[in-house]
């Protein structure tokens, strides 16, 4: 069976005045700006850090592996554009670096819960019952624990050299899911109401058809929104098990660049540029998803540009 | 014959009954199906206090072995599980909350939690009153002026919202404890024994007020986006409408929609408390705030199981009360419930 939308046939206009308005739309153009600067810092960036983060100071010609007093905690200077840490190391590297890694972490926690919320959403508003009571009550359970402390718990428990990336990535994926469920599934619920859904069953459409050729491509707009929104948290939620010794073991992340940060001093030393800079990229890279995800909301749903603004 | 409100609230407290014994046999289970070797970690504590050297005793020592099965033993880990999650659980009931590992000298968890859970009550209860009650007024405020005042206000709300708590405690310590020094850098109130003399509660204030600065401004932010939401609902409301084509004035509208705004940031007050427990444990971390943030800190490095699981399980049961609390007074502050006019609807 062909989807309903291929059947009728949509004009491609629509698809160009959502693109049209979207780039119009001034929150989601500063939100993308500022995005697509971070990720340039990280990628582009990369490109004026030194290779390995670990090494120690490359500063005197050749580079050298012993740590002396000379080169801790320089200041900024063109050769460490963020100045030297406690160990000799750059702090610029380690931004650059840590920043990629954590958008890597974050992105991959993100997928896996919205996948997750996505799949077990859309069981439970369409098929109800028992599994809905099941997924909804598990939903409920989780939202009330702090996701945060059973993350804590769980990396607090796991060895450090078990503690690789992928598996943080993993474990906050995992526990991501049951706030973006609940909205999966009152979406499909909402959907499973109305006229095009019964008009596919009475086109004989099987369940999964009506799920994933119908109703799946309506609420696609919002899962996006989700996907974005726990991009956002898996971020925070890196930043703070690293920054307190329990993010990844195996690569250098954001968390992890906090976590030296803390322990090298840079508070009561003054380094204002060391705990800025790291702070900053955190809160601008923060600020420019829920931007582009308020832009996007607008564009997404066009009831929202009347109303909201109509007092 | 059970009124509605009564039958709603038996549910909600079994439903609450449930969830707490499954938090406990969640916070049980999960440290006993995790890699890590606690006991070898306490007995590796002990030989350091004795030896000042560091590592690997379990390997070296052939008595080890001996002492390890000893101390299984005598925390009764070689029991059945199930036997041990009752014995562990009437308890945990009791007040009995084992003995914590994280210690040489084993001090019950009961008395490390009465040690250091007033600070974070010192400093989690006002910061939610005051970022409540302001952020409220802040975002009732920008939906009824509208405008540019809402514009620039829920901008400006939602960057401060953003900020990671951790983060802007250190950029406060910077500017007030080491570009200023007015307050100080840590948030240890020096080598003082914890007690409940004069001396130390003014130490403790003294090291109060970065944190609780920090937490409440970015209550704030999340509050005022909130009501402001709330405020504009009600605004667009049929009510509202007809209110305004009666021609009450502005005044009145306004008292109208906060007072109807309000009855949800009433439920989300009491519900906010696990999350603002949570992300004020990485603060007192960060600052070194002598809470349970810090004493979790201790703990998760030095895998206390005993001491995590009856932490856990404690933050679990204050959340879930909370959480209860609020669910009671959604149908106590919402007389349609109340009265029994309509089902709740989940």
């Amino acid at each position: 069976m062909k989807p309903l939308t291929k059947l009728i046939g949509v004009s491609k206009s629509i698809r160009q005045t959502l693109l049209g308005d979207l780039f119009t739309n001034k929150r989601f153009v500063i939100g993308f700006t500022i995005f697509l600067f971070i990720i340039l810092l990280g990628y582009v960036g990369s490109l004026f850090a030194y290779p390995d983060p670990w090494k120690i100071s490359y500063y005197t010609p050749g580079g050298t592996d012993r740590c002396t007093d000379d080169l801790r905690y320089l200041p900024p200077s063109p050769e460490h554009l963020l100045g030297t840490d406690n160990n000799c190391r750059d702090i610029y590297t380690w931004l650059v670096v840590g920043l990629k890694n954590t958008i890597w972490i974050a992105a991959l926690a993100g997928v896996i819960g919205t996948l997750i919320a996505t799949v077990l959403g859309m069981i439970a508003g369409y098929k109800g019952g028992l599994l809905d009571d099941v997924i909804n009550f598990s939903a409920n359970f989780m939202i009330v624990i702090p996701m945060f402390i059973v993350l804590l718990m769980i990396v607090g428990y796991v060895p450090e050299r078990l503690r690789t990336s992928m598996l943080v990535a993993v474990v906050i994926g995992l526990l991501s899911w049951p706030g973006p469920t609940r909205v999966v599934r009152s979406m499909v619920m909402q959907n499973k109401a109305a006229d095009y859904v019964d008009m596919a069953k009475l086109t004989n459409f099987t369940s999964t058809e009506i799920l994933f050729k119908e109703i799946l491509p309506n609420i696609a707009s919002y899962i996006f929104l989700i996907y974005i929104n726990s991009f956002s948290s898996a971020i925070f939620t890196e930043v703070g098990i690293g920054a307190i010794g329990f993010g990844p073991f195996d690569a250098v992340t954001l968390g992890r660049a906090f976590n030296a940060m803390l322990a090298g001093g840079a508070i009561t030393l003054g380094l204002w540029w060391w705990f800025m800079s790291l702070g900053l990229v955190v809160v601008f890279l923060s600020y420019s998803l829920l931007l582009i995800n308020l832009g996007l909301q607008h564009v997404f749903n066009p009831r929202l540009r009347f109303t909201v603004y109509a007092v | 014959m059970v009124s509605s409100f009564q039958r709603y609230i038996i549910n909600k407290t079994a439903t609450y009954i449930v969830l707490w014994f499954l938090a406990a046999f969640l916070n049980f289970l999960l440290p006993r199906i995790m890699p890590g070797d606690p006991i070898g970690r306490y007995l590796e504590t002990l030989y350091n206090m004795g030896q000042g050297t560091t590592g690997g005793i379990v390997q070296v020592v052939p008595e080890a072995e001996k002492l390890r099965q000893q101390v299984i033993e005598q925390f009764g880990l070689d029991k059945p599980p199930y036997t041990q999650f009752f014995l562990w659980l009437i308890n945990f009931l009791r007040g009995d909350w084992g003995y914590s590992l994280a210690f040489p000298n084993l001090p019950p968890v009961i008395d490390l939690v009465k040690q250091y859970l007033p600070p974070t009550l010192m400093l989690l209860i006002p910061s939610l009153v005051i970022s409540w009650v302001v952020g409220n007024y802040l975002g009732a405020y920008m939906a009824l002026k509208g405008g540019k005042v809402d514009k620039i206000g829920l901008s400006s709300m939602q960057f401060i919202s953003l900020i990671p708590a951790y983060w802007l405690i250190i950029v406060l310590v910077f500017i007030f404890g080491v570009y200023y020094k007015i307050l100080p850098v840590s948030g240890k109130p020096g080598y003082m024994i914890p007690s409940l003399s004069f001396d130390y509660i003014k130490a403790l204030l003294y090291h109060w007020i970065l944190p609780m600065t920090t937490i409440t401004l970015i209550g704030i932010g999340g509050w005022s986006i909130g009501m402001r939401a709330y405020v504009i609902y009600q605004l667009n409301a049929n009510y509202m409408k007809y209110s305004k084509a009666l021609g009450l004035p502005q005044r009145v509208l306004g008292r109208y929609a906060f007072r109807n705004a309000i009855i949800p940031q009433f439920i989300a007050f009491a519900m906010s408390f696990g999350g603002l427990f949570a992300g004020n444990l990485l603060v007192e971390m960060v600052y070194g705030y002598p809470g349970m943030g810090s004493l979790l800190s201790m703990i998760l490095g030095r895998l206390d199981i005993f001491g995590m699981q009856a932490i856990f399980t404690f933050t679990a049961t204050m959340i879930l009360v909370a959480n209860y609390v609020a669910d009671i007074m959604y149908g106590f502050l919402d007389p349609r419930i109340r009265r029994g006019i309509t089902e709740v609807v989940e």
